[in-house]
């Protein structure tokens, strides 16, 4: 039996792995569906009344909206006349020609937001841009990370100096901040601008890590001999050794992805994340602080459910991942 | 009257059982030894007796030390037993000192703990102390730290913090096995010498019965748990009982046993070395050895560590550069030889059988790469057909090679590298303590087959160990390595019977016979 199959075997032994596992894979799904397009799909339209509330909410909230056109009613115009009364009233009579079409809802499952777009779809569709960040700016991290790691660590000399010099580089420069000055220098907003953001940042743990592994591993016996049947530096490097690691690598490929949705929700959150027309966890809480003023709650719970949901069962995940894969823990 | 009684001892692990019903006495002012291989559960015995078990060791029975049942101990009277009445000395004296500490530092502190003695009077007793276990200049090593000792200072630091407090009971739990041979017999014989000055009575463990033949008083030996021999020193040597027993007293080479030499029929030098040296950062760790080995021959090299033994093996078979002198292989400068020819004619067999397989590959994998590399072999199923041939040829089934390393014993795992170096059909195999990590009746099945392989093959080898009785079983010739330098050399026969460097001498002197 292999050393992956004892892994597994250690795995599927842990109760709180597994049902994070199987939570972490809902999520996925869920991110899944929506990026193939068979749910919320239409997540932009705009469904609801402005601020719907979740059903429970309702009654209570309709009482206070009441009151406020009764009152707006009786502006007085001090007898100006008004000059474009008339193109108004045209404009409002097509409008509610339009509104007559489709009929807004009142309440929805989670609420609406200020258009009237339905939460629980905004937050599904803001599970796919954040996973798809973070799972894509971990690989692309871990990538880099573990290929640095492996030449500097396996090589020594030079070309370990090179990269340490750059690991150096680029962890003297506070995290936020580097960040930031990648978001400037690409420009352009998107979900692809971030993956570079936090994947070209990102890589240095991940390196320090796999370059102390190859370290140790360049000098075990095993590459030795593997040296001394004629296998070339590549085979050892990636044949040889990378298995012996990848259980460092895969932790910390989990553990990033965790991160980078993290980072996301913080710099969609600080205007530098994805676009207008691209929702995220990120950009639902960016909107939260002028909601919360009026005791609009729901978008901010919304997101915060999905995301602690995701980032806990993750975590929990990555941790039992670890159990099962350390061959020091046997 | 015993001062310790153990009574029907059961200690588990989980399902598995590691000690079996095992009862014995020590009685006072006298030392019994433990003997078994790895996994007899002779460690886990010692452990429970100061209660430092693992917590997932589950333990019945009676531990009775001076009528009181240890077993049933708090944890803070087993702390106040601990060190003052009963102290242990470990394996590796450099992983059993803590570094950042000075080493006075650490002998005073379970004078402090247990005794509560005062700074300058903790201070002059471990002088004393220091100075009983035969450390010279004991004034400027008590503020040393380990590091600034040597491996034998270290083990002397460890037993003068063992026997600080006066215990009333030593266990040693193989306080020589990673020592120099030469190292080794001084430490046997000042634990020896304490053991009799202070009336200590003492539980030795150790897996080398030879070792004890000095020092016991009773011997008890154990194998997967349970005792198999118990009994005077003088009649388990003389005359065993138990057929394991004999097994440990026959499998261990002896300097008694004569090879029967190679047959001399032809003399082609295979590989000769001049003046080959190597050094690290300008530390030289090889001083120009010259040598030469001839095909179907052995020769022996023999050396404690850091003499150079391991470096110079490694240079022969260019996994490392030599930085002066000269290598030829069949008359031929090695350094013209295209690497990957090189190596299909150089093979090598590493010490540790637990590092030298990749964890990852399974046994065909590993056994069919170097085939692949080297273009042996039609195709996989050929290499296959190959590999299956050379498995039954260490004396392994089939089934093994879709199988990974952790599922076979050190032993195995040994045979299996040998089959990988013979998968190149090699002219040179070196040998790099290749028996010394396996227990003694493992090492004396890998040495017959070693023997049958170069009978049978006509391979020569080049057998590096620090065990002056393995050499003496496998060589035709002999080298002894100090500090670098080749400092004997000469047929294996005379070197044992007439050694001429005094190197040599002090090494033959110190294997326990």
């Amino acid at each position: 039996m292999s050393l992956w199959q004892l892994a597994w075997r250690r795995f599927v032994r842990d109760p709180v792995g597994v049902a994070s596992a199987a939570v972490v894979l809902a999520f996925t799904a869920l991110a899944a569906a929506s990026a193939l397009g068979w749910i919320a799909r239409d997540w932009s339209s705009e469904v609801a009344v402005s601020y719907a509330p979740p059903p429970f909410m309702k009654e209570e909230l309709l009482g206070e909206e009441m009151r406020e056109t009764a009152s707006s009613a009786a502006l007085p115009d001090y007898g100006i006349q008004d000059p474009i009364a008339k193109e108004l009233a045209e404009v409002r009579a097509s409008l509610t020609e339009m509104a007559k079409g489709e009929a807004r809802a009142g309440s929805l499952v989670f609420g609406a937001d200020k258009w009237g777009r339905d939460v629980l779809k905004k937050a599904i569709k803001g599970t796919e841009t954040s996973l798809l960040v973070g799972f894509a700016a971990a690989a692309l991290a871990t990538l880099l990370g573990t290929l640095f790691g492996a030449f500097a660590g396996y090589h020594g000399s030079w070309v370990d100096d090179f990269f340490n010099w750059l690991y150096s580089v680029f962890t003297s420069i506070p995290y936020l901040l580097l960040v930031l000055a990648v978001a400037a220098v690409l420009g352009q907003k998107g979900i692809l601008t971030v993956v570079l953001i936090l994947g070209l940042t990102g890589w240095t743990g991940i390196f320090r890590l796999v370059r102390a592994e190859y370290l140790k591993h360049r000098v075990r016996e095993y590459v030795l001999a593997a040296d001394a049947v004629g296998a070339s530096n590549a085979r050892r490097m990636f044949a040889h050794i990378l298995p012996n690691v990848s259980h460092v690598v895969l932790v910390q490929l989990s553990l990033h992805v965790v991160l980078f949705i993290k980072s996301e929700v913080i710099l969609s959150f600080l205007g530098f994340g994805v676009g207008v027309d691209t929702v995220s966890w990120g950009t639902m809480l960016a909107e939260a602080p002028s909601e919360l003023i009026l005791g609009m709650w729901w978008q901010i719970a919304a997101a915060t459910l999905f995301m602690a949901l995701a980032v806990t069962a993750f975590s929990l995940f990555t941790d039992a991942a670890r159990d099962a894969l350390d061959p020091r823990l046997q | 009257m015993s001062l310790l009684s153990v009574r029907d001892l059961r200690i588990a692990f989980r399902k598995t059982r590691a000690v079996n019903a095992v009862s014995f006495d020590i009685p006072e002012h006298s030392t019994v030894a433990l003997v078994g291989e790895s996994g007899s559960g002779k460690s886990v015995t010692a452990l429970s007796i100061l209660g430092l078990l693992p917590p997932n060791a589950s333990c019945t029975g009676e531990i009775l030390y001076n009528g009181r049942n240890l077993l049933q101990a708090r944890p803070r009277e087993l702390r106040a037993l601990r060190g003052a009445e009963i102290s242990m000395i470990f394996q590796e004296p450099m992983s059993s000192l803590n570094p950042v500490f000075s080493v006075g530092f650490q002998i005073g502190e379970s004078l402090r703990e247990h005794l509560g003695l005062s700074r300058p009077a903790v201070r002059r007793r471990t002088l004393e102390l220091l100075d009983e276990v035969g450390i010279s200049d004991p004034q400027r090593k008590i503020d040393s730290h380990p590091f600034q000792l040597s491996g034998g200072e270290q083990q002397r630091a460890m037993i003068a913090m063992a026997i600080a407090c006066e215990p009333k009971l030593l266990i040693a739990d193989e306080p020589t096995s990673a020592l120099d041979v030469t190292v080794q017999k001084q430490i046997l014989e000042l634990i020896a010498a304490l053991q009799q000055r202070r009336r200590m009575s003492m539980l030795f463990i150790t897996h080398d019965l030879s070792l004890v033949r000095s020092v016991a008083e009773r011997v008890i030996v154990m194998k997967d748990g349970e005792i198999r021999e118990e009994g005077p020193a003088r009649q388990v040597f003389s005359a065993p009982r138990d057929a394991y027993t004999r097994l440990l007293l026959d499998a261990r080479p002896s300097l008694d046993q004569r090879r029967v030499p190679s047959p001399r029929a032809e003399e082609t030098v295979v590989l000769e070395a001049r003046g080959l040296a190597k050094s690290f950062d300008g530390i030289p760790a090889v001083k120009g050895a010259s040598f030469t080995l001839a095909k179907g021959r052995t020769l022996g090299l023999v050396g404690e560590s850091g003499s150079g033994k391991t470096t110079l093996g490694l240079m022969v078979t260019r996994l490392h550069q030599p930085t002066g002198g000269e290598l030829r292989f069949h008359g031929q400068d090695a350094r013209t030889v295209a690497p990957l020819a090189f190596k299909r004619k150089v093979q090598i067999v590493f010490q540790n059988p637990y590092a030298s397989l990749n964890p990852r590959f399974s046994i065909g994998a590993t056994l069919t790469e170097p085939m692949r590399l080297h273009g042996i072999g039609a195709d996989e199923a050929e290499r296959r057909a190959l590999a299956t041939e050379l498995l039954a040829k260490v004396g392994l089934s089939a089934d093994a090679l879709n199988r990974y390393p952790h599922e076979f014993s050190g032993g195995q795992r040994q045979r299996i590298a040998i089959a990988r170096a013979l998968t190149l059909r090699p002219e040179l195999l070196i040998c790099d303590e290749a028996v010394s990590a396996l227990d003694v009746s493992i090492q004396a099945q890998l040495l017959n087959l070693l023997q049958e392989l170069q009978d049978e093959t006509g391979m020569s080898y080049l057998f590096i160990s620090h065990d002056l009785a393995v050499v003496k079983r496998m060589a035709d010739e002999v080298m002894v390595m100090k500090d670098g330098e080749i400092v004997e050399r000469g047929a294996s026969e005379e070197i044992y019977a007439d050694p001429k460097h005094p190197y040599t001498r002090a090494l033959l002197a110190s294997v326990p016979r």
